[in-house]
């Protein structure tokens, strides 16, 4: 009974932002739900069924991936709402262009991490991310430290990528971290480690290169 | 091409600053170009992106606002009316390394908007002389007014297209309405040509305010189950006319 009133409730509201899709779409997405739980979420037919005009496999690829896909884009973008703007952009292109999804061109999770990562750093280039900086206020200094220290502590204790990166030199694991994790341009890696730019250029290429080698 | 053996590390490389995003405009045009018939250009992008997946993967998740997922449903496109080919794989390739700015959809939403009402306001007084009971203005994902549905009684709708809706082969659009939650969407017809048409359909109580009505593409012959399955071409809510 209780479930009931509050499903009619769930679609009262999915109604007034959806339409009519929202009958019968509430099973797939109980289902989702439970396999997100099990972990074994098949990234590459959702997009095929979003491909198909499916919004509740959009939502499914949402309630699995949104929270750390926002967290991605933030470490670019720091700003919260930025982050999210990015997020939703790049929701609306996946739902767009899920067709055009190629798998020679790597795994499905991973594109669409690619679209939310480079939406973010498109949104960098087009400044948003300039205006934020030059508040001390806003971006404390340690910020960014934090930021990429996190991002490898939180990497699996048996992870290869981890090993590889607690591998590389100091500062050439900085490098790759702060051109990944943090998405900054040579000049800003230059700027934040005190060093030239063309000197920032080849500390980037020899971590990145390490970094390859150590992995294949 | 060259048979320096650097050429693989060139491209590993490369490939590995295309991900990060430090390749330069022109390192990044290069690359895309090779991409469409270079079978090694392509295993090297999907390795340099999946060598730093992980990074992403393992991001402490935050909890998005409360409104985001609202905020991409409203800006969904129907999947049915998709852009010709090549501007779909142009944009494909955009998406790969040079994305879009992220910047004009809610601009875009906001001119549609007001576009919609100006437009739905002129359509209705030159078409209806005589005070119609409810107009619904159907927009689609993007906020394009579609059509009008004009709720003549509660059996009878009158719809007026507003934009040239291409319904695939072997499809037909379907109009459908709320009357309330617990009887679930009701069929009022199928539109065979895109023209203004009066629909009959069940005999159903007076339309509402705010009566939500929506047009889906479906199989000829309606949808297979009773209720919408096929992607909403427009949506609206019942308004009276205030005059």
């Amino acid at each position: 009974m209780q479930a009931r009133r509050t499903r009619n409730r769930e679609r009262k509201l999915c109604i007034q932002t959806t339409g009519l899709a929202c009958y019968g779409s509430s099973r797939t997405r109980a289902d989702s739900t439970k396999r997100q739980a099990e972990g074994m979420i098949d990234y590459e037919r959702l997009l095929q069924s979003c491909a198909g005009g499916d919004r509740a496999a959009l939502r499914s690829l949402y309630d699995a991936e949104a929270g750390r896909l926002v967290a991605v884009a933030q470490r670019i973008l720091r700003r919260r709402e930025l982050a999210e703007d990015v997020v939703h952009d790049a929701f609306i292109a996946i739902w767009q262009r899920a067709a055009t999804y190629d798998a020679s061109l790597g795994s499905a999770r991973a594109w669409i991490y690619t679209v939310v990562r480079n939406r973010a750093l498109n949104a960098v280039r087009d400044g948003k991310r300039e205006d934020l900086r030059d508040s001390a206020e806003i971006e404390p200094q340690d910020e960014t430290e934090s930021i990429i220290t996190d991002a490898v502590e939180r990497l699996a204790t048996e992870s290869r990528l981890r090993g590889c990166l607690e591998r590389l030199p100091p500062e050439k694991r900085e490098c790759v971290l702060l051109s990944y994790v943090t998405g900054f341009s040579h000049g800003e890696i230059a700027g934040r480690l005190g060093i030239p730019l063309g000197t920032a250029k080849s500390w980037v290429k020899r971590g990145l290169t390490a970094l390859q080698e150590c992995m294949a | 091409m060259s048979s320096n053996p650097d050429h693989e590390t060139d491209l590993d490389t490369l490939a590995t600053l295309v991900v990060t995003g430090l390749a330069t405009d022109d390192e990044a045009r290069d690359f895309e170009a090779r991409l469409a018939d270079d079978a090694a250009a392509r295993a090297a992008l999907k390795a340099a992106r999946e060598r730093f997946l992980e990074l992403d993967t393992a991001a402490r998740p935050v909890v998005p606002s409360q409104g985001l997922w609202a905020r991409i449903e409203a800006g969904l496109t129907t999947p049915g009316r998709v852009e010709d080919l090549s501007a779909h794989r142009a944009a494909r390739r955009t998406e790969r390394l040079r994305p879009l700015s992220p910047r004009g959809f809610w601009q875009g939403f906001a001119a549609a908007s007001v576009t919609a009402v100006v437009t739905g306001g002129l359509l209705w007084a030159s078409l209806w002389p005589s005070q119609p009971r409810l107009l619904v203005v159907l927009l689609d994902a993007e906020a394009r007014p579609v059509s009008i549905v004009e709720a003549l009684d509660g059996q009878r709708i009158r719809v007026v297209p507003l934009a040239n809706i291409e319904v695939p082969q072997g499809r037909t659009l379907q109009v459908w309405t709320l009357p309330d939650p617990a009887t679930g969407p009701v069929s009022m017809g199928l539109l065979s040509s895109v023209t203004a048409t009066t629909l009959t359909g069940p005999p159903l109580p007076e339309p509402k305010r705010e009566q939500l009505y929506e047009i889906t593409i479906e199989p000829t012959g309606g949808s297979p189950t009773g209720k919408p399955t096929g992607p909403i071409v427009g949506k609206g809510f019942a308004k009276a006319p205030q005059i």
